[in-house]
C-alpha cells in the first residue's frame, strides 16, 4: 500500500514541477504604440500636425491669459483670487509678484493648466519634421506644406520664448536622455543669434506655403501668416530692448564673457523690419485676402436701424467691434482656431443676463477693464485727452448729464448722470468699453448699463467675486450676437491681425526714415477705420491740438504711433510686450490700479476713484521673465536674467 | 493538596517558553523531591512491616499544563499487567522494585519509569508534536533555534493580543528590528505602517514582505488575523533569512504561521472581550465669540483698510449673551457629532485535537467595532462607522500513509462595513477622517445645525440645515447625515500541501508541494440625499422671529446607490525537494524549491483600464539552500535564488541572489567549561547576501521597456466653423529596457548570550545594508529638452546601518511568584549615497549624505514685526503673494538677498523614528497576573501640516493654541507661536517645511496594561473547564511626549481620526 501511494505521489510532484512553461513571464502583448506608427498614414499624421499646433499660447483664455499683464484688465480683487496661483497670473506680474521659485507663465519649463511649456512644443515639432517624410499616402505637396507649417510653428515658439526671456536655448534638434550632459545642458544664445535663427526658419518655410487656406483649414499657417510673423520678429529685433541695449544689459554676459544682448544700436535693423512689414502687408492685401475690415452690410442689427443713418459714429463702431469677434473677418491674419465659443475670454467678459435673473451661464461677469483705459482712448478728434483743446481734461471727473445728441445716440443713455470723461470720445471707446450710462448690444436688444450699487449691472452682495471690480466692462471680446446661457458666436483669437501690419510698417518706417508720408498713410488707414481724421490734419490743426506739429518730429510721430498701437491692439496681449520692447514698461507699470467705487449707490460717490492695487515694476529686472530656480538648478549652464 | 501545588506551578509554566521549562522542571522536581521525602517518611513508617518483594506505587499522570490525563495507560514492561488512569489522573499499582513502568497516551511520547526506591510518581507527559527544542520559522521551513545563523526575531503570540481588532497595531515596540507607526484610529483604517530595521530604500516599496502560512499576504490581511490563532510570528531581518524570498525579501520578511492541531484530546478555547474606546487626545477649538473676534482680526491683518468687520460687534455681543441660538449660533461641531466613546466586542473560539490519521485546528471569531460618530435620528439610516468581522480558520492535516501527509489550510474573512456616505474604496482617506476634517474645517458661528421652521417651512418634511447666503459651504453635520455607505469585504484563502517522505529512495529525503489560492474583494454602495440649506432673513430681535431663505434646493428622496467594487486574485505554486540528515556530529540539509506566483488586482470600477493595471503580475523562481553544522558548534549556510519578474526586459528579467552565513556556538566548546555556569550560552554569527526587489514602482508604471503613446483629446481645431479637429498623441512614457532589479547587500553580525542558565538572554545584532540600483526619476534633464514624460533609471544608492537587540529576563521568586521582563530596541540610521538630482551649486541642497526621510526646508528666524522690517530683510520669494508683517522671516542661506528654494537646508531628523524601543514586564502571584508594556520612539522629527488647520481660510475653525499665542497688529511679537492671522491661503509664506513647524516626535507610550485573575482549578473543574481567566486591559493609556496638540505618532496630519485609547474586560476559557 505504501509503495503504491509513493508511486502515485512522486509522478504528481514531478508533473507539478514541470508545469511552468518558459513564457510564464512574457505577458505583455507586443502591440505597443511606436512613434513611427503615428506617421503610418495621412489621417494619423493629421493628429501629429494638430499636436504641433496644440502648444500655441491661447490669446483668449479668460483670466488666465498673459494679456492681463498689459495693465489694461481688471480681474477679481478679493483675497480668495489674488492668492490663487491659477488665476490672474498676468495681473500679478505687474503687481510685482513674480518670482523665480514659481514663475508665472513659465513657458520655459512648467506644465500648467494655463499654459504649456514651449520646449515641449518644439520637441513635438522636431519629431514631426523627422518623420513626416515617411507618411506613405501624403502627397509631396502636402509634405512640403505641412513641413513649412511646422517650421513656422517652431519659429513662433522660439520667438515667443525670446520675446519673454530674451536669450534662449535654441532647440533645433532633439536630444535624448542618454546623450552626454554637455549636449543636454544647452546654453542660452545671444538674442541676435536667436532672432537670426527664427528668421532663418521662416525664410525656409515661406516659399513652401500657400497664400491662403480653404475654409476647412482656416487657422493653419499660410504664407501671409509666415510673412507677418517674420515682420513681427524683425520689428522686435530692431526694438530698443533688443537693439543696442547697453543700458540694461551691458554686463549681462555668458560664462565666456560674451554679451547676450548687442550693446550698439543698429539702425539697419529697422530697415529689415520695414522691408519685412512692407512685404507682409502688400502680400496680405494682394494675395492673402487680409484687408482691413470694414462693416459691409447695409443693414445693422434690428435695434440699430433707426439710428443707422443718424448716428455719427455707428459705422466705425460696427467696424471696430466686429473686426475681431465676427468669425474670420479679413482682419484676422492669424487666428487661434482651437477655441470653442471664441475663447473663454468672451465668457469672462460677458455681462450677466439681467433679464433672466442674473443668469451667469457663459457670462461670468468678472473680467473688465480698469479706469486707466477709460482715459487712454482718444477724444472724438483722434488725439489724447490731455492734448485736445476742446476736451476738459482737468474737469474730466466732474459729473455731467448725457446729452441727447447724434454723437452719443445709441451709445450713451441721454439724461443719465455720468462724468465728463465718458463723453465726446472716439468710436473705439464706445465700441469696446462699457460703463455706467453706456449701452451694451446684447443679442437682440440694447442693454442700458446701470452699474451703481444695487442696480441691475451693479455689484451684488451675493456673488462678491463676480463683478466688474473697476466699474468698467469690456465688450471687445463679446460678439453682439452672443447671448449668455444660449447662443455664443464663435470667433478665432487674434494672434496677428491686419491693423498690426499697418502699425508695424508705420513704426519701422518712422524709426528708419523719420516722419514720412508712407508712415502717415499706414497710420491713417487704421485711424480711418476707427472713424478718425488723418494724423497730419489733426496734429497740424491748432483748433484741435494744444501744441500743433507733433507729427513732424520723429520722436513726436513715434509717440503717436505707439499710442495708436496701444489703443488699436488693446486687450490683445500686445501691450505688455510692446511696452517692454520700447523700454517703457517701467514708466507705465507703476502707480495705482484704479476703479470706480462700485460699492456706492449714488453717482457722486460712485465716480470717486479708489485704488484697487498698486503696480510695481522693477527695472531692468522685470523686462525679462525669470528662468525658474528649478530649471537653473537642473541646467548649470544657464545664466539667470539680470535682477532675478 | 500536593496535586494542587503541582498544577499551579505548571499552569504558570505555560506562559513561558520551552527553554524556561527546564528551569521550571528543576523547580518542579524540588517540589517532587520534597513530596517524595514526605512520602518516604510515610512509607518507612508503613512499609517497614511488609516483606520485600512486591511494592505498591502510586502516582499521577498529567500533561504539560498539569492537567490529569484521564485514560493514560500504565503498563509493566514485558508484562501484560497494567491499568488505565482514572478520573483524577491517579494510579496505584503493585510492582517489584526492579520493574519498569511504561506510561503511554495517544498523542504523547511514551515515558518509562524506573520503580527502584520510588513509590510515588508525578508523570508529566510531553505531547508528541511539541518540539523538545525551540524552533524558529525560517524561509520555506523551520529550523532548530540552536542552528540558526541568520537574524530572526520571534514575537510571542500572547504579546500580539491587544484590545484592538487590528493586529498591526500591536506590533510597535514588540521586537528588535521592527518599526511600526499607527497614524489613524479609525476602525478599518487603523493599520500601522511598518518597516524592518527602518527604511532602507528611497525607492517605491519600503514595507516588508508578509508571509502567512507560506503565502504572501497584504498588510490589511495581516491586520485582520486573529491573534489567538497565531502559533508563531517571526521577523526575518538579514540576507540569509530573506534571500530565499529573492525578489521580495529586500525589505525584510514577516512570517506568520497559524496553529495546527495536535494528536490528543479535543481542546476548546473561548475568549470574549468587551472594549470601550475613546480618542487618546482631541484638539481644542475656540468658542464662537473668540472665533469671531479673531476672524475680524485676521481680516484687519490682511487689509487694514477693510472698514466694517465681517462679524459685527452686535453679533459678537449677542452670541456672548447667548441670545437666540438660531440667529446667534455657537456650535461645538465635535460634540454635536461625536460620541465620547465607542463600545466594541470580540468573541473567538477555537477547537483543536487529533488522532492517528487526522489533526485539526478550527477557529471562528467575531469582532464588532464601531466608530465615534453619533447615529442621529434626523435621517432614517445609520451612518456611524461599523465593522462586523467574521474570521473562520481551519487547519487540517491528514496522514495518508506513514510517509505521506496532506495539509489543508482554509481561512475566510468576511467583513461587513457601514459608514457615512463616503465611498471607502475610492476615497483616499476614511469616511471617519473626512467627517473629522469637516469638523476641523467647520465654522462655529455662521449658521446653526438646523433651523426651527418659520411659518412658511412649517410643513416641510426635511430638516432645515443651516448654511450661509451666497456660496454654499460645508455644514459638517449635514454632510455626515446626508448619506450612508454599506458594503463588505471578503478574503478567502485555500491552501493544499502534500508532503512525501522519500526515505524509500534515500534516507532524509522528502518532497513537498504546495498550492495556494486567494480571492478577495470589496464592495461598497453609497446612498445619499442632498441636504436642503437655509439661511436666516429678517431676524426680529425683539420678537425673536425670522424667515428662512432656501440657499440650496436639496432632494430628500434617497438616491439610487453608486456602487464600487474591486476583485483580486492570487495564486501560488511551490514544489521542493528537501534533504535533512545527521551523521554523527554532522548535520546536513539541502533544499531546492521551485515557485511560481500570479497576482491580479483590479482597482475600483473604472480605474483600471490600462494595459499595465489589467495584466497580472507574475514571478517565477528556483531557490536552493544548503546548511552544514558540526557538533552544533560550527554552522554554515548558503543559499541561492534565481528569480524572474514580468516587469523587466530581456536578460534583466532574471536576477540571481546569493547569501552565505556562518555561526559559531562558542559555549559548546570544551574550553568554555569554566564559565559555563555564568554564561550558559554564547553564539556568534555573521551573514552576508544580496536580495533583490522588483517592486520598484506601481503596477501602472511597470513594463519599463514599453513606450506609451496616448491619443488624447483635441490637439487642435481648424476650420471656418471650428469643427475640423484632430486628436493628438502624447508620449507619456519613454521606453527603457535597461531597468532592472533594485539590490540590497545585507550584512549582519550577531551575538547571542545566555546568562545564569539562560535566565537572562541577550541578543545583539549589528546590521549594515547597501541598496543599489534604486529606481528613481532622473532630475537632471533640463526642460529645454522638451521631454513630455519623466525618465527614470536605476540610479539611486543608499546605505543603512544600526543595531538591534533584546534582553529577556525570567525569574521565579518562589512557587507563587514569577516574573519575566523584556526590553528590545532598534537603532538605525541611513544615508543616501547617490541620487539623481539637480546640479545644485550649493552643496547643502543636495540630498546625498542625508537620511532618506529627512526633508529640506527653510530656517525660520522669526516673524516680521513691521513693514520696514520686511523692507530691510532679504526678499522672501518662496512663491507668489505679498509678504506682510507677522509672516515668517526665513533665512537667506546663500546670502544672495533672496529667499527662494535654493535656501532650503536639511532640517531636523528623519521623519521615520531612528530609535524604536519597547519594554515590559509580566508577573504573576498565585492566581493573579499582571503585565504592562511600554513602547517608545525617538530620533524623529515631524512638521505640523499647518495647511490642515490654519484658521479662517474658507471660514475654518480655529484651534485654541492659535488664539492664545499669535502675532497680531496690537501685539507684534517676533516669536509668537503662530504667525499673523489671515483669511486667505497663505501657502507661500507659512505652508512650507520649515523649522517653524518642525517638532520633536519622540514619545513613550504605555501601550498595554493587563491585570488577570485565574479562577482556582477547584472551582473551574466544576464547570469542566481547564482554566478560566478574567482580565482587564488597557491600550494607549498614557503617553509622555513633548508635543501636546495631538498624538505625535500621527505625524504631521494630526487632525485626522484620532488614535484610540481602549479599555477592555475579557474572559478566557480553556476546556
Amino acid at each position: 500500500m505504501k509503495k503504491v501511494v509513493d508511486l502515485i505521489i512522486i509522478p504528481v510532484f514531478t508533473c507539478l514541477c514541470l508545469l511552468p512553461s518558459c513564457d510564464y513571464l512574457d505577458i505583455v502583448p507586443d502591440n505597443a504604440v511606436q512613434i513611427t506608427s503615428i506617421y503610418e498614414n495621412k489621417d494619423k499624421a493629421y493628429g501629429a500636425l494638430a499636436g504641433c499646433y496644440s502648444f500655441l499660447p491661447n490669446p483668449t483664455y479668460d483670466r488666465r491669459t498673459l494679456a492681463l499683464a498689459g495693465g489694461e484688465y481688471t480681474t477679481i480683487y478679493t483675497s480668495l483670487y489674488l492668492n490663487n496661483t491659477e488665476f490672474a497670473q498676468g495681473e500679478k506680474i505687474i503687481l510685482g509678484q513674480n518670482s523665480t521659485t514659481t514663475p508665472f507663465f513659465d513657458y520655459w519649463s512648467t506644465w500648467h493648466t494655463n499654459y504649456r511649456p514651449l520646449y515641449q512644443g518644439i520637441r513635438y515639432c522636431n519629431i514631426f519634421l523627422e518623420n513626416i517624410r515617411s507618411v506613405p499616402d501624403l502627397s509631396d505637396v502636402d509634405k512640403s506644406d505641412w513641413e513649412a507649417q511646422v517650421i513656422t510653428l517652431k519659429a513662433y515658439y522660439h520667438f515667443y520664448l525670446t520675446m519673454l526671456y530674451g536669450p534662449i536655448v535654441i532647440a533645433d534638434e532633439n536630444f535624448e536622455a542618454s546623450d552626454p550632459p554637455e549636449l543636454i545642458r544647452q546654453k542660452r544664445q545671444p538674442v541676435d543669434h536667436c532672432f537670426e535663427y527664427i528668421v532663418g526658419l521662416l525664410d525656409q518655410a515661406i516659399p513652401k506655403l500657400p497664400g491662403t487656406r480653404p475654409s476647412v483649414f482656416l487657422g493653419q499657417v499660410d504664407k501671409t501668416i509666415a510673412l507677418a510673423l517674420k515682420a513681427k520678429v524683425l520689428l522686435y529685433a530692431a526694438s530698443p530692448l533688443f537693439n543696442g541695449n547697453s543700458e540694461y544689459y551691458g554686463t549681462f554676459k555668458d560664462d565666456k564673457g560674451e554679451n547676450f544682448f548687442n550693446t550698439t544700436y543698429d539702425k539697419e535693423k529697422w530697415k529689415l523690419a520695414l522691408d519685412a512689414a512692407n512685404e507682409a502687408l502688400s502680400y496680405a492685401i494682394d494675395e492673402g485676402q487680409r484687408a482691413l475690415y470694414y462693416y459691409q452690410n447695409s443693414q445693422p442689427y434690428s435695434y440699430d436701424r433707426t439710428i443707422w443713418n443718424t448716428s455719427e459714429i455707428i459705422k466705425p463702431v460696427y467696424s471696430c467691434r466686429l473686426s475681431i469677434v465676427e468669425p474670420w473677418t479679413s482682419e484676422i491674419v492669424w487666428g487661434y482656431s482651437a477655441n470653442s465659443k471664441g475663447g473663454t475670454l468672451q465668457e469672462a467678459c460677458q455681462m450677466r443676463d439681467t433679464e433672466n435673473g442674473n443668469n451667469g451661464d457663459y457670462a461670468w461677469n468678472f473680467l473688465g477693464a480698469n479706469y486707466s483705459m477709460l482715459e487712454f482712448f482718444y477724444t472724438k478728434n483722434g488725439v489724447a485727452i490731455d492734448e485736445d483743446r476742446n476736451f476738459d481734461y482737468f474737469g474730466r471727473s466732474e459729473l455731467a448729464t448725457i446729452p441727447d445728441d447724434y454723437y452719443h445716440q445709441g451709445f450713451m443713455q441721454p439724461g443719465r448722470t455720468t462724468i465728463k470723461l465718458n463723453l465726446n470720445r472716439e468710436p473705439r471707446f464706445y465700441a469696446w468699453l462699457a460703463f455706467d450710462g453706456s449701452i451694451w448690444r446684447d443679442y437682440d436688444r440694447l442693454n442700458y448699463m446701470q452699474m451703481l450699487r444695487g442696480e441691475q449691472n451693479g455689484s451684488q452682495i451675493s456673488s462678491v467675486d463676480n463683478q466688474y471690480f473697476a466699474g468698467v466692462a469690456l465688450k471687445k471680446w463679446v460678439h453682439p450676437e452672443s447671448k449668455n446661457n444660449m447662443l455664443m458666436t464663435y470667433f478665432p483669437g487674434p494672434i496677428i491681425r491686419t491693423a498690426e501690419l499697418y502699425l508695424m510698417y508705420a513704426e519701422a518706417s518712422n524709426e528708419y526714415f523719420g516722419p514720412n508720408n508712407a508712415a502717415y498713410e499706414k497710420l491713417n488707414a487704421v485711424r480711418a477705420r476707427a472713424g478718425l481724421k488723418n494724423v497730419e490734419d489733426v496734429y497740424s490743426d491748432p483748433s484741435v491740438v494744444i501744441q500743433p506739429g507733433k507729427h513732424l518730429t520723429q520722436e513726436g510721430l513715434r509717440s503717436i504711433i505707439r499710442k495708436e498701437r496701444m489703443i488699436e491692439l488693446c486687450f490683445e496681449d500686445q501691450r505688455y510686450h510692446d511696452l517692454r520692447r520700447w523700454k517703457l514698461a517701467d514708466k507705465y507699470f507703476v502707480g495705482p490700479v484704479s476703479g470706480f467705487n462700485i460699492a456706492a449707490g449714488d453717482p457722486a460717490n460712485y465716480y470717486k476713484l479708489r485704488t484697487l492695487a498698486t503696480m510695481k515694476f522693477i527695472s531692468p529686472r522685470d523686462y525679462l521673465f525669470p528662468i525658474s530656480t528649478g530649471e537653473l538648478n537642473t541646467n548649470p549652464n544657464l545664466v539667470q536674467n539680470p535682477g532675478w | 493538596m500536593s496535586q494542587k501545588i503541582i498544577t499551579d506551578s505548571l499552569i504558570s509554566d505555560t506562559r513561558k517558553t520551552q527553554g524556561e521549562k527546564m528551569v521550571r522542571g528543576d523547580f518542579g522536581s524540588c517540589i517532587t523531591k520534597f513530596l517524595f521525602s514526605l512520602c518516604l517518611v510515610f512509607f518507612t513508617l508503613t512499609v517497614a512491616t511488609y516483606a520485600q518483594n512486591d511494592v505498591k506505587v502510586s502516582g499521577i499522570v498529567v500533561d504539560d499544563k498539569g492537567e490529569p490525563l484521564i485514560g493514560a495507560t500504565i503498563q509493566v514492561r514485558n508484562e501484560t499487567r497494567g491499568q488505565i488512569v482514572g478520573n483524577d489522573g491517579k494510579f496505584e499499582i503493585t510492582v517489584k522494585p526492579s520493574d519498569e513502568l511504561i506510561v503511554s497516551f495517544l498523542g504523547y511520547e511514551n515515558q518509562t519509569l524506573q520503580v527502584g526506591d520510588k513509590r510515588d510518581f508525578v508523570v508529566v507527559m510531553v505531547s508528541k508534536d511539541s518540539e523538545l527544542e525551540e524552533v524558529v520559522v525560517a524561509a520555506f521551513g523551520k529550523q532548530k533555534k540552536s542552528s540558526v545563523v541568520s537574524s530572526i526575531e520571534t514575537i510571542g503570540a500572547k504579546d500580539l493580543r491587544m484590545p484592538s481588532s487590528n493586529l498591526t497595531a500591536a506590533l510597535a515596540g514588540r521586537a528588535a528590528g521592527l518599526v511600526a507607526l499607527q497614524k489613524s484610529g479609525e476602525p478599518g483604517r487603523d493599520n500601522a505602517t511598518f518597516f524592518i530595521r527602518g527604511v532602507t530604500t528611497f525607492g517605491y516599496a519600503t514595507s516588508p514582505l508578509i508571509i502567512l502560512d507560506g503565502f504572501e499576504v497584504s498588510t490589511s490581511t495581516l491586520a485582520r488575523v486573529d491573534p489567538d490563532n497565531i502559533e508563531n510570528f517571526s521577523i526575518l531581518k538579514d540576507a540569509t533569512a530573506a534571500a530565499l524570498y529573492g525578489s521580495k525579501g529586500a525589505n525584510g520578511v514577516i512570517e506568520v504561521t497559524t496553529k495546527k492541531g495536535r494528536e490528543g484530546r479535543v481542546k476548546l478555547m473561548f475568549r470574549h472581550e468587551s472594549r470601550i474606546s475613546m480618542p487618546t487626545q482631541l484638539p481644542e477649538f475656540v468658542d464662537g465669540v473668540e472665533y469671531m473676534k479673531l476672524y475680524n482680526e485676521a481680516e484687519y491683518t490682511d487689509n487694514p483698510n477693510i472698514g466694517a468687520s465681517y462679524y459685527s460687534p452686535q453679533k459678537i455681543e449677542n452670541t456672548r449673551r447667548g441670545l437666540n441660538p438660531y440667529a446667534f449660533p455657537d456650535i461645538d461641531w465635535y460634540h454635536e457629532m461625536f460620541n465620547e466613546a465607542a463600545y466594541n466586542q470580540y468573541y473567538t473560539m477555537n477547537l483543536s485535537g487529533g488522532g492517528k490519521a487526522v489533526n485539526y485546528y478550527a477557529a471562528v471569531s467575531y469582532t464588532n467595532e464601531s466608530g465615534l460618530l453619533k447615529d442621529l435620528s434626523i435621517n432614517k439610516y445609520k451612518n456611524n462607522i461599523r465593522l462586523n468581522r467574521y474570521n473562520v480558520l481551519s487547519n487540517i492535516d491528514f496522514k495518508l500513509t506513514n510517509t505521506t501527509k496532506l495539509m489543508l489550510n482554509m481561512s475566510s474573512l468576511y467583513e461587513k462595513t457601514n459608514g457615512p456616505g463616503i465611498n471607502p474604496i475610492t476615497s483616499g482617506n476614511g469616511a471617519g477622517f473626512e467627517i473629522f476634517r469637516s469638523v476641523v474645517n467647520g465654522n462655529p458661528v455662521d449658521f446653526p445645525i438646523t433651523y426651527q421652521p418659520d411659518e412658511f417651512t412649517r410643513n416641510l418634511g426635511h430638516p432645515l440645515f443651516g448654511n450661509s447666503d451666497g456660496f454654499v459651504r460645508s455644514n459638517p453635520y449635514a454632510s455626515m447625515v446626508s448619506g450612508y455607505c454599506d458594503g463588505f469585504n471578503f478574503n478567502i484563502t485555500s491552501q493544499f500541501t502534500l508532503e512525501q517522505d522519500l526515505k524509500a529512495i534515500m534516507k532524509g529525503l522528502s518532497m513537498k508541494t504546495k498550492f495556494s489560492i486567494n480571492n478577495s474583494g470589496q464592495y461598497a454602495s453609497v446612498r445619499s440625499i442632498t441636504p436642503y440649506y437655509y439661511t436666516m432673513k429678517n431676524y426680529n430681535e425683539t420678537t425673536g422671529t425670522y424667515t428662512l431663505k432656501e440657499v440650496q434646493t436639496g432632494d430628500d428622496i434617497i438616491s439610487e446607490p453608486t456602487v464600487d467594487r474591486t476583485a483580486n486574485s492570487h495564486n501560488y505554486l511551490e514544489s521542493g525537494i528537501y534533504y535533512l540528515r545527521t551523521f554523527d556530529k554532522h548535520d546536513i540539509s539541502a533544499v531546492v524549491i521551485y515557485t511560481q506566483e500570479e497576482k491580479r488586482n483590479t482597482g475600483s470600477v473604472g480605474s483600471s483600464t490600462t494595459l499595465e493595471t489589467t495584466l497580472p503580475s507574475r514571478n517565477q523562481a528556483i531557490r536552493a539552500r544548503v546548511t552544514y553544522g558540526y557538533d552544533n558548534c560550527y554552522l554554515f549556510e548558503a543559499s541561492l535564488t534565481r528569480q524572474g519578474s514580468e516587469k523587466f526586459y530581456g536578460s534583466n528579467k532574471w536576477g540571481t541572489f546569493p547569501a552565505v552565513a556562518a555561526g559559531y556556538t562558542i559555549s559548546n566548546e570544551d574550553f568554555w567549561e569554566p564559565v559555563r555556569k555564568a554564561f550558559s550560552k554564547m553564539k556568534l554569527k555573521a551573514s552576508y547576501g544580496i536580495v533583490g526587489n522588483d517592486n520598484i514602482t506601481s503596477d501602472a508604471q511597470r513594463f519599463f521597456f514599453l513606450s506609451r503613446i496616448d491619443r488624447v483629446g483635441w490637439g487642435y481645431i481648424w476650420g471656418e466653423n471650428f469643427n475640423n479637429g484632430y486628436n493628438m498623441y502624447d508620449i507619456t512614457r519613454y521606453p527603457n529596457p535597461d531597468i532592472t532589479w533594485e539590490l540590497a547587500y545585507k550584512q549582519n553580525y550577531g551575538i547571542e548570550l545566555g546568562v545564569f542558565n539562560e535566565s537572562i538572554v541577550i541578543q545583539l545584532d549589528r546590521f549594515k545594508e547597501k541598496r543599489t540600483d534604486i529606481y528613481m526619476q532622473r532630475e537632471g534633464l533640463p526642460a529645454s529638452m522638451g521631454l513630455t514624460a519623466s525618465i527614470s533609471g536605476n540610479s539611486g544608492k543608499a546605505e543603512s546601518k544600526g543595531w538591534d537587540g533584546s534582553v529577556d529576563i525570567k525569574h521565579n521568586f518562589n512557587k507563587d511568584f514569577w516574573m519575566t521582563g523584556r526590553f528590545n530596541f532598534t537603532y538605525s540610521t541611513n544615508k543616501i549615497l547617490k541620487i539623481d538630482e539637480k546640479q545644485y551649486k550649493d552643496a547643502y541642497l543636495s540630498r546625498v549624505g542625508l537620511d532618506m526621510d529627512q526633508v529640506h526646508g527653510y530656517i525660520a528666524e522669526r516673524l516680521f514685526i513691521d513693514q520696514p522690517d520686511i523692507d530691510n530683510s532679504p526678499l522672501q520669494q518662496i512663491g507668489t503673494g505679498i509678504i506682510r508683517p507677522g509672516d515668517i522671516k526665513y533665512k537667506d542661506i546663500n546670502s544672495d538677498g533672496v529667499v527662494d528654494e535654493n535656501d532650503r537646508v536639511p532640517l531636523g531628523l528623519s521623519r521615520t523614528p531612528g530609535i524604536n524601543y519597547g519594554f515590559g514586564i509580566s508577573t504573576g502571584y498565585k492566581n493573579f497576573d499582571f503585565s504592562c508594556f511600554f513602547q517608545g520612539i525617538a530620533n524623529v522629527s515631524f512638521y505640523m501640516a499647518v495647511s490642515d488647520f490654519a484658521p479662517f481660510y474658507n471660514y475654518r475653525n480655529a484651534l485654541k493654541f492659535v488664539a492664545e499665542d499669535h502675532w497680531s497688529p496690537n501685539n507684534p511679537v517676533a516669536q509668537a507661536q503662530f504667525p499673523r492671522l489671515t483669511t486667505s491661503y497663505n501657502n507661500n509664506n507659512y505652508y512650507q517645511y520649515s523649522t517653524w513647524w518642525m517638532r520633536n516626535g519622540a514619545l513613550l507610550r504605555l501601550k498595554t496594561l493587563e491585570i488577570g485573575y485565574t479562577i482556582p482549578v477547584e472551582t473551574t473543574k466544576k464547570i469542566k473547564a481547564e482554566t478560566l481567566r478574567f482580565y482587564l486591559s488597557g491600550q494607549n493609556l498614557f503617553c509622555i511626549k513633548s508635543f501636546d496638540l495631538w498624538d505625535p505618532e500621527m505625524g504631521s496630519s494630526g487632525l485626522g481620526y484620532p488614535l484610540q485609547r481602549v479599555y477592555s474586560i475579557g474572559l478566557n476559557m480553556n476546556f
